[in-house]
């Protein structure tokens, strides 16, 4: 079926394709013929018919006028008189009637509308009669001179007549009429044919069919104006385009063309049956059907032909490359078409030769590679095999890293299958003893359990051959144990029913420790190849149990590790503690607590010790502790060498009781039985030493029996030196809190006192200088001259010295806290005047310039006015003092919100290192300028105190021998009161 | 497109070709009805002309069923039954007489009547234009001509005084024409003496009293009815000619016998009209479609011979209209 399809779908595309191109082309050629066949026809048609319509409305034209020019030759009459006319006219007119049946009556009228003559068919003659139509129509259109032609009337509803009136004459004309029976247009119309059954109709103006080869249509009177060429044609009479597609008259479908009978205003039409009228093109039709489907079969048999030709080689050249691809070489492509097709042929040809020798040839390669193939294969097979024992085993090495059981056990299970042997075996050496540690073999009788267990373990020796392989160091390869003289263990030989053996040493680092061992059924069953085998296997159990070894090893350093960074971070938690708090209740608490945790004991005290008593009190710290035992420990002192604290503090070295019940090394019986009673049984003890002398000891107690690790002991020994760290600091902080509260006391009498004695030394004083005062304003009587001078020292001693003690007064205010300022605005300008003011009769009397600049712009300040005049004094006065010549300067400008006062002399200055204590109590520049320069010292503190409640700051810059400059600077204004 | 393909239809032979003349089958049946006394009516002949042109060879294509009735009206009616139930295609009359038996005997098979003077007045038919039932036919116009006939006379005979208008009592055309006659006589100057003759004795009589002396006077003449009842035409004719007696006819017929003057169509022609009528209804046309036609041909026929006989001069007037002159 495929082959026949596969046969056919080429052919049939190619006939397909050669039908299609030429069918195609044969429809399409004939479509166009036949439709421009139709138009050409249709036109030709209405063409035709239009001439027809044409010729029957000039004929019917013809028939009226012809009837018209009878009418006005029957009125030319050769005679002028009137009588003679009128007879000759009757005459004429009579023989009109004759000789022209369409014409039924005439009637002549004379210019007044009279009726001279009138001849009729069915009418009356009159002859002369006058009778006035001069009203009537026949009379009325004919007054322009020119022949009218009335509608078409009916008589009898049933006839169509025509009146044509003509006038005669000039000016005022005569008119004869004639009234024309319209049956006679029959004549004409019936006469046209158009083809075999088309006909000419006439209809009138208002669509009223006038004139038809069928009377009985006629005599009808039928209304036609709603056909649609009648319609096409009234709306357009002088078109020359045929209506196609009009119903015809008789029913169905036609073709119409028509044209207009202008001086009557009707229109003659000329239609066709459709039908008829294209029948020209049925044989065009006909033809173009015969000659397509001709056409379509020729085509087709042209194109099954052509498409034969054509697939036919190829067919053959398939059907060939499809044998010879199946494999028929020797068959041959025949194809004689002469071109490309049999050049392909031939190539095929050729091809398949060549195909056939080289298959030959490669036959023969073919059985020679497959031989050796199969050799590689088996090698690769025993390879495989080796490397799946192989990784067998490594898998199993890294997947149980802690027991070489399974590793040795895979070892053993492997040796034996690829050796194909009896038994497998995986032996270790401890040294000293030969192992069985894995044995794998198809069955184990209870026999070979128990021979096996009397031999191993056993030391190395020759005797066996894995024995022998321990003690050399080498592989034991035995072909036949019963050839081998030194063979011993025949009998396990017989049990697992062996006769050759092979036993590879497990080395780590040259050394034996262990073998792998395989037994043979045969002789001399292993090939070199098995026993490299087992040279891997033992290599990779010697490193399964190195790594069981290392890994065990790793384990426990870990571990140990683990242990380290516990302790560290205890450790460290407890130097923070140490370092964090200052209580010494807190910090010891902390590291009992440590200590308990890391040694793994139930309680833990520290005691500190008592130099002078030698012996241990307050007990501090204790951290879970049994009350009852609490109350014992405290109210028992324990001496140096007793106890677990006495001991340790003896040695100054970790102590332990490993039993505390042990009344021979634990003799303080009190808390023995204490510890008895609550159950601890052993306990540590760990001096605490700072500088070589024991502060106190730390003691665990454990409820378990044994002595603590070292490890543990160590740690507790760094606990214990941060411990004692921690007391000191406790204690040194408690020391200085001590101190300095005592300091603060000292500093407040020492106010008080000053404050007191200085009221108590200034009552006297104002007395004395008072009197003096008096004395000197001789309220006492005159003052003798020698008087005079010591009287006015007095005055001026007792000033200085009230003015020391107001310092010291002030001092001692301001320190005591209770120095206020007096908040006001003040000027700064008056400020510095009355400084000024006052000064200057010093600095005149000094020969010294004392200039002041302070700018008029600057606002009023807000402070205590009177302190700051103070302080201007005292710096400037200092100024003036310590300056031998020059000039003092007080200026005061504003930066920002800050008032800067500005004293600069150009006096001796001030040593650098002087500086910094310039503004202390009680201090000078050195004695000498004390001696010099007088003053009590005490100004510049209390200055600098004044300008400290102003919130504000005091500084100096000067240079020795060129003067100083005191600043003070001090917010402009002190909004809200401050309390110093 | 469509013109194109009910054209390609056509070609295909799917539309009908026309009708053929030749009918496969049986031949068609007309039954002719008239009050004849032999089968030679003219208006027969004038039918079986006509439908030989359109192709119908009688007896091959078409069968004549000729029922004589010698005038008799019992005959008439018998003859119009016996016709009804025969299966004729067409029943073909001549006259009111005929044509009303056949009307009254079927209201199926179509009749065509000729010779019937005033259809509209006999009750042949309602309307002329469109016939209401299955008669139609050719109207001999009797009615219209009647004033034309009487005029001939005049003209041939200035010295007319009386004519006398015959006519047939059952005939309604007749007396319609009478009426017509009375009413155009004045304008002749002539009396118009109705005479109706009723049996063959009012017909004796009436003969018996033309004489002069009697009932015949100077300026009389005759108005021969439209009718072939009784011959009375040609009885009429031959007193005429016997005894000078003026008389018009409805034929040219009478004329070519030696009657002095006829005005009308031709009975022959009317037979030939009528068949193209015929001819339509046995293609299918209803009766209702085809109006009735009045004749085409309306002819003046003047006997000169008998007009110099009777001692008349035929004037130009007539000579120059008149469509026959016998010598």
């Amino acid at each position: 079926m495929k082959g026949w399809i596969a046969r056919g779908r080429l052919f049939h595309k190619y006939v397909a394709v050669l039908f299609l191109l030429v069918g195609g082309m044969l429809l399409l050629s004939s479509v166009v013929n036949l439709y421009f066949s139709y138009r050409q026809t249709k036109a030709a048609l209405i063409r035709l018919q239009r001439q027809e319509a044409l010729a029957a409305a000039g004929r019917i034209e013809q028939f009226v006028r012809g009837i018209e020019q009878q009418v006005r030759a029957a009125m030319e009459v050769p005679f002028t008189d009137a009588a003679m006319a009128r007879e000759q006219r009757e005459i004429d007119f009579l023989r009109l009637l004759r000789d022209v049946p369409a014409i039924t009556e005439i009637v002549q009228l004379d210019p007044d509308g009279r009726v001279q003559l009138l001849v009729s068919r069915l009418a009356p003659n009159e002859i002369g009669s006058r009778r006035n139509l001069s009203s009537d129509v026949r009379f009325l259109k004919t007054r322009i001179g020119r022949t009218s032609f009335s509608p078409v009337y009916f008589r009898k509803e049933s006839e169509p007549y025509l009146t044509i009136a003509v006038p005669w004459g000039e000016g005022a004309p005569e008119v004869a009429a004639a009234e024309v029976d319209l049956k006679a247009i029959w004549q004409v119309v019936s006469q046209i044919r158009l083809g075999v059954s088309g006909y000419v109709y006439v209809v009138d103006q208002r669509g009223i069919l006038v004139a038809h080869p069928d009377m009985s249509a006629v005599l009808q009177k039928r209304d036609l104006s709603g056909l649609p060429q009648i319609r096409a044609a009234r709306a357009a009479p002088s078109a020359s385009d045929g209506v196609t597609e009009s119903p015809g008259l008789q029913g169905g479908r036609a073709v119409t063309s028509y044209a207009a009978i202008e001086p009557l205003g009707w229109l003659v039409f000329a239609e066709q049956p459709l039908a008829e009228a294209f029948a020209p093109l049925q044989g065009a039709i006909v033809l173009s059907s015969i000659f397509f489907v001709v056409g379509l079969g020729l085509s087709v048999l042209a194109s099954v032909v052509l498409a034969r030709r054509m697939v036919e080689p190829i067919r053959g050249l398939q059907e060939g490359a499809a044998r010879i691809g199946a494999g028929e070489l020797g068959h041959r492509i025949d194809i004689k078409t002469g071109d490309e097709l049999e050049a392909l042929g031939q190539a095929f040809n050729r091809t398949a030769a060549q195909l056939e020798e080289s298959y030959a040839s490669l036959e023969r390669k073919v059985e020679e590679r497959t031989r050796e193939l199969a050799e590689a294969n088996a090698e690769l097979k025993e390879a495989l095999e080796r490397q799946t024992a192989t990784s067998e085993i490594l898998a199993v090495i890294s997947s149980s890293r802690t027991d070489v059981q399974p590793v040795v056990d895979t070892i053993a299970a492997n040796a034996l299958k690829l050796c194909r042997g009896q038994t497998g075996g995986v032996y270790t050496f401890d040294g000293e003893l030969i192992h069985v540690v894995a044995l794998a073999g198809h069955s184990f009788s209870a026999q070979v359990l128990q021979s096996l267990r009397q031999t191993y373990p056993m030391p190395p020796s020759r005797g066996g051959a894995t024995a022998r392989a321990v003690m050399s160091g080498a592989i034991v390869y035995i072909p036949d144990i019963r050839e081998d003289p030194e063979y011993r263990l025949q009998d396990v030989a017989k049990a697992i029913d062996f006769v050759s053996i092979v036993a590879v040493p497990m080395l780590h680092e040259g050394m034996p420790i262990g073998a792998v061992t395989v037994t043979g059924r045969g002789i001399a069953a292993f090939s070199q190849r098995q026993i490299e085998l087992l040279k891997t296997f033992a290599d990779q159990a010697v490193i399964a149990v190195e790594n069981v070894r290392l890994f065990t090893e790793l384990q426990s350093r870990t571990s140990k590790l683990a242990r380290s960074v516990e302790e560290l971070q205890a450790l460290g938690e407890v130097s923070r503690a140490v370092s964090s708090s200052l209580d010494l209740e807190t910090v010891l608490a902390t590291i009992i607590a440590r200590a308990v945790e890391l040694s793994a004991s139930s309680f833990g005290i520290v005691y500190e010790y008592d130099e002078t008593l030698q012996e241990f009190r307050n007990l501090r710290g204790a951290v879970g502790l049994d009350p009852e035992l609490a109350e014992v420990l405290r109210t028992t002192p324990i001496r140096l060498g007793e106890g677990v604290a006495g001991r340790t503090a003896a040695l100054r070295a970790p102590f332990q009781f490993a039993d505390v019940s042990d009344e021979q090394t634990y003799d303080v019986d009190l808390i023995r039985g204490q510890f008895q009673q609550v159950g601890y049984r052993s306990a540590l003890g760990v001096p605490l030493l700072f500088e070589q002398r024991v502060v106190g000891v730390l003691v665990l107690l454990r409820k378990e029996l044994g002595s603590f690790s070292p490890e543990v002991v160590n740690l507790l020994q760094t606990f214990a030196n941060q411990s004692v760290l921690a007391i000191q600091n406790a204690r040194l902080f408690r020391e200085i809190a001590d101190k300095s509260r005592q300091l603060e006391a000292a500093s407040r009498h020492k106010s008080q006192f000053l404050a007191s004695m200085s009221h108590e030394l200034r009552t006297p004083l104002n007395a004395i200088l008072g009197f003096n005062e008096m004395i000197l304003g001789r309220v006492y009587g005159e003052v003798p001259a020698a008087l005079q001078e010591p009287l006015a020292d007095i005055q001026s001693s007792g000033r200085h010295l009230l003015r020391l003690i107001n310092n010291v007064l002030d001092l001692s205010k301001i320190e005591a806290g209770r120095m206020e300022l007096t908040l006001a605005d003040y000027s700064v300008q008056e400020t510095v005047e009355s400084v000024r003011a006052s000064l200057h009769p010093l600095a005149e009397s000094k020969g010294l310039e004392l200039v002041t600049r302070v700018p008029a712009e600057l606002p009023l300040a807000h402070g205590d006015g009177g302190r700051m005049v103070q302080c201007l004094m005292n710096l400037a006065g200092n100024a003036i003092k310590f300056t031998r010549r020059g000039r003092v300067e007080i200026s005061a400008e504003l930066r920002g919100d800050l008032l800067i006062y500005r004293v600069a002399d150009t006096g001796i200055g001030i040593a650098k290192d002087k500086i910094d204590t310039l503004f202390d109590e009680f201090r000078q520049g050195d004695a000498t300028i004390t001696s010099e320069f007088g003053g009590t010292g005490l100004g510049l503190s209390i200055t600098r105190k004044f300008v400290e409640l102003h919130k504000g700051r005091v500084w100096v810059e000067s240079e020795l021998g060129r003067g100083s400059t005191f600043f003070i600077a001090i917010p402009l204004r002190l909004d809200g009161g401050t309390t110093a | 497109m469509v013109v194109l393909g009910s054209t390609m239809l056509a070609a295909a032979g799917l539309t009908p070709w026309p009708a053929n003349a030749q009918r496969a089958g049986k031949p068609y049946r007309i039954a002719v009805l008239n009050d004849a006394r032999a089968a030679n009516h003219p208006a027969a002949n004038g039918l079986k002309a006509g439908l030989r042109e359109a192709g119908l060879e009688e007896g091959r294509d078409v069968i004549f069923d000729v029922r004589l009735t010698y005038g008799s009206s019992e005959r008439m009616l018998a003859a119009a039954a016996a016709v009804a139930k025969s299966g004729a295609d067409v029943i073909f009359t001549s006259g009111e007489a005929a044509t009303l038996a056949a009307k009254v005997a079927t209201p199926n098979i179509p009749v065509v009547f000729t010779l019937v003077g005033d259809p509209m007045a006999a009750g042949v038919v309602k309307s002329l234009a469109q016939p209401e039932a299955n008669v139609t036919g050719v109207s001999s116009l009797t009615t219209d001509l009647v004033p034309k006939r009487l005029e001939a006379l005049k003209i041939l005979a200035p010295w007319l005084r009386r004519v006398w208008a015959v006519s047939h009592g059952v005939d309604p055309t007749s007396r319609a024409a009478l009426a017509r006659a009375l009413e155009v006589a004045p304008r002749f100057g002539i009396e118009v003496a109705p005479r109706d003759i009723g049996t063959q004795q009012d017909l004796d009589q009436f003969l018996e009293s033309l004489r002069p002396g009697d009932a015949l006077r100077p300026g009389d003449a005759l108005l021969v009815p439209d009718i072939a009842t009784l011959d009375i035409a040609a009885v009429l004719l031959e007193t005429s000619l016997a005894r000078r007696i003026p008389a018009v006819f409805s034929s040219e017929l009478w004329v070519n016998h030696g009657g002095l003057v006829s005005y009308g169509a031709d009975y022959r022609a009317q037979g030939v009209q009528g068949a193209r009528l015929v001819w339509k209804i046995l293609r299918g046309t209803a009766p209702r479609d085809l109006p009735v036609e009045g004749a085409e041909r309306v002819i003046l026929a003047v006997n000169l011979k008998t007009a110099e006989a009777f001692g008349l001069a035929a004037p130009r007037q007539i000579l120059f209209r008149a469509d026959v002159i016998r010598r």
